[in-house]
């Protein structure tokens, strides 16, 4: 298979669920500054 | 072993180290769900009818195997190579999970321990080192950055899944109140969301078992050298056994820095809501329980950020330097929190944030610093057996700052003062850690290896 499609698909398996948890972190961060 | 064994997954001419760190991911991303156990308290607690100190337990003996396991299985990882570790753990953390859901549905907790706790426990001790240990094989250029990523992985892990899993109890039947209070918990919802997590984390990880790869014997990264890393008396070419490097006094040094570094951590991590709460209880401008939930997220955001920040400048600071800024900038934060308690919000806040960095970083760049002493020979190993530290610590911070909090608050103290003395311990542990580190040493010549004992 081709490396770059494995790199990719490899980064955005773990990438995506983490953006995820980060971006529901920074939405409780924001609780601080209400 | 076949498809397992470590001759299957040595990596091709040209394979980009790069494919690396997302296998250690998926396996770490996975595992760091442990803590975000607390979603699953609250639930089981109404379901079940427990106290909350028996909704822990999966939780505690979760962290006690994962020390366990990780010193007892450790050089059987670094013989057996990655890939069998990481399958071992996906097979470990996944079916604890569906034991946990068998005992769920049953209303049998004692299977929900021993299925998450116990044999989930032993999935996370193989799955926290094997990671580890091959990045810094792929990585010997920058192996603070390496374990850097993976360790950040682990702490990733809980900011997924602590929404995920919540969102998930909602959706097969747990309802809450306003305030987060569980009204109602429907018949198997519980047991239908282990069962989910057990699948969904077993396809998750099956990416790091089937990406992982070791480099080829004499494989270096283009145009580096291991004389060139070498750039302190600490950091050695020579390999130290797991068997060996117990018996030096620099491994124990390196317990005694990560167990109290640990240890000052976990002490405001565990009590960070309550804590910013009671310290500016009875000022013009108190702390709401939403304000607080923000703080606590904020501490985990610097947790997981100074994993990858400080332990990547480590590479450049060395690991003695880097401890010393972690133990001693720690013990100052503290001193200011201490001096200062309730008189500026920002200072508390600021303090904290540096300490929760800290903390983080006090796990990631250990097993570089591990490697700068010992070589990547058994790294994983002894990082295995380093981790019975953590262990220590999982039950020596929060044991400190809560005994000490209800003692105050017996004695009619209220505010700062339910904190103060923990303070001024964790201000000792730290001293302790650095000077612990400053007797840190190059290994001494009859500990280490002969050439031919460490050919695979």
């Amino acid at each position: 298979m081709n490396r770059k499609l494995v790199m990719v698909v490899a980064w955005a398996w773990v990438g995506g669920p983490f953006v995820y948890g980060v971006y529901k972190l920074v939405q409780k961060v924001t609780l601080l500054f209400q | 072993m076949g498809f397992l064994d470590r001759s299957r997954i040595i990596a091709p001419e040209g394979w980009s180290r790069w494919l690396v760190p997302p296998a250690a991911l998926s396996v770490h991303l996975a595992i760091g769900q442990a803590y975000a156990w607390s979603v699953f308290k609250p639930p089981l607690e109404k379901s079940l009818g427990l106290t909350g100190a028996q909704s822990a337990l999966p939780f505690q003996l979760g962290i006690v195997m994962l020390g366990l396991s990780a010193a007892v299985f450790g050089t059987r990882v670094e013989r057996n190579g990655p890939r069998w570790a990481m399958f071992v753990s996906l097979c470990c953390f996944c079916s604890g999970f569906l034991l946990a859901a068998l005992g769920a549905t049953t209303r049998q907790y004692w299977l929900v321990v021993l299925g998450y706790g116990g044999v989930g426990g032993i999935g996370l001790g193989i799955g926290y080192i094997s990671p580890v240990s091959t990045l810094i094989k792929w990585f010997p250029d920058r192996p603070g950055m390496a374990t850097g990523i993976a360790i950040m992985g682990f702490g990733g892990g809980a900011l997924i899944a602590s929404p995920w899993s919540a969102e998930m109890l909602k959706a097969f039947g747990v309802s809450y109140d306003a305030a987060g209070k569980v009204l109602a918990v429907a018949d198997n919802a519980i047991a239908t969301t282990f069962l989910v997590h057990g699948l969904v984390y077993a396809v998750f990880m099956s990416l790091g078992v089937l990406l992982v790869r070791v480099p080829a014997d004499g494989w270096r990264p283009a145009g580096w050298t291991p004389a060139a890393s070498k750039t302190s008396a600490l950091i050695s070419t020579n390999q130290v056994s797991a068997k060996n490097a117990i018996r030096t006094p620099q491994f124990w040094c390196l317990w005694v820095i990560l167990c109290f570094n640990v240890t000052a951590g976990i002490g405001i991590l565990e009590k960070a809501a309550p804590m910013i709460t009671d310290f500016f209880r009875d000022t013009k401008a108190p702390v709401a329980a939403t304000t607080a939930a923000g703080f606590v997220a904020l501490l985990s955001l610097a947790n997981m950020l100074g994993r990858i920040g400080w332990s990547s400048l480590s590479d450049r600071m060395g690991r003695k330097n880097m401890y010393r800024f972690y133990l001693g900038t720690g013990a100052a934060m503290y001193l200011l929190i201490a001096l200062f308690t309730n008189q500026s919000k920002l200072l508390f806040v600021v303090c904290a944030i540096v300490i929760l960095s800290f903390y983080g970083a006090g796990f990631a760049t250990i097993p570089a610093y591990l490697k700068d002493l010992f070589g990547t020979y058994q790294v994983g190993a002894i990082h295995g057996r380093l981790l019975t530290a953590w262990s220590t610590a999982g039950v020596l911070g929060p044991l400190i700052i809560n005994a000490i909090a209800d003692a105050q608050k017996a004695a009619g103290h209220t505010g700062p003062a339910l904190y103060t003395t923990s303070l001024y311990i964790m201000i000792g542990l730290l001293a302790i850690g650095f000077a612990a580190n400053e007797m840190v040493r190059p290994v001494d010549a009859r500990h280490h290896e002969k050439a031919k004992e460490v050919a695979p």
